[in-house]
């Protein structure tokens, strides 16, 4: 059961980082990859709402609890994406572009944690 | 418009079965307070997208096989919203210096990691350039 959930969660997310970011890569012609930016923003941020949502039933039993599973594993984990984060900022850096090398790295990994921070929050206080 | 529904096809696959390899890797190496299973899986998602991105210089691969891996595979292996949520906790529950580790190891671990796969795979590709993948079956 967790299997086939987890499966789900993961090939929904997958399948829409696709379609959200040639959208949104399709509308900007500009060397700047916004678009997993976007993508791994909006992950992070609702993956704190759906954890704060949900927190009196997920605590302490991540790994058992299927709504979990399919959602902060499955969907929120594979929507969002460290592996193409890696290669665009090193594909920056390749082309000495290095201001938008480390505007990118802050962008993604301060503003997921900020985000994820603050929406964690909502729900909680 | 057909090619496009078989992309999203690989894609919804490989991110399955990513998805599933990072759960069972997170369930097998949890072992303390630190989330070893994500720095594995994101340092090894980036080097083998750095790898395909190298090898895909030198070598042809379809379309949907490019995206079920790469976008698919890879990208589902690996995550940003569980680095961030991890990093909120260990420095909600145990202290800044623990959560700006895991921050620098994750981060520079996986920029080297995608530029050392990178590195490799376009070697390897500049080496097989004039093989056929269907021959090296044979």
């Amino acid at each position: 059961m967790s299997t086939v959930l987890i499966a789900l969660g993961g090939s929904l997310g997958a399948a829409l980082r696709y379609v959200l970011s040639s959208v949104l890569s399709a509308r900007n012609s500009h060397k700047f990859p916004t678009a997993i930016i976007a993508v791994n923003l909006l992950g992070a941020g609702g993956l704190g709402f759906f954890i704060s949502y949900y927190y009196e039933t997920i605590t302490y039993s991540f790994y058992t609890c299927n709504i979990y599973l399919c959602f902060g594993v499955g969907f929120f984990g594979a929507f969002t994406t460290f592996s193409t984060f890696s290669l665009e900022a090193i594909g920056l850096l390749q082309r000495k572009e290095y201001n938008y090398f480390f505007l990118y790295i802050f962008l993604t990994i301060f503003g997921s944690i900020v985000l994820f921070s603050i929406s964690f929050m909502f729900f909680q206080y | 418009m057909a090619a496009k529904i078989n992309n999203l096809f690989a894609i919804a696959i490989g991110g399955a079965l990513g998805t599933l390899l990072r759960y069972h890797l997170n369930v097998n190496l949890f072992f303390d307070f630190m989330p070893n299973a994500t720095i594995v899986e994101n340092l090894a998602g980036s080097f083998c997208l750095g790898f395909l991105t190298g090898l895909l210089l030198h070598k042809k691969f379809p379309e949907w096989l490019k995206l079920g891996l790469g976008v698919g595979l890879f990208g589902g292996f690996t995550t940003m919203s569980t680095f961030a949520a991890d990093t909120f906790s260990i420095f909600a529950l145990h202290s800044s210096i623990d959560a700006l580790k895991y921050l620098s190891f994750t981060l520079f671990g996986a920029l080297a990691m995608a530029a050392i796969g990178f590195v490799v795979g376009s070697c390897i590709g500049a080496r097989n350039k004039n093989k056929n993948w269907e021959d090296s079956l044979r």
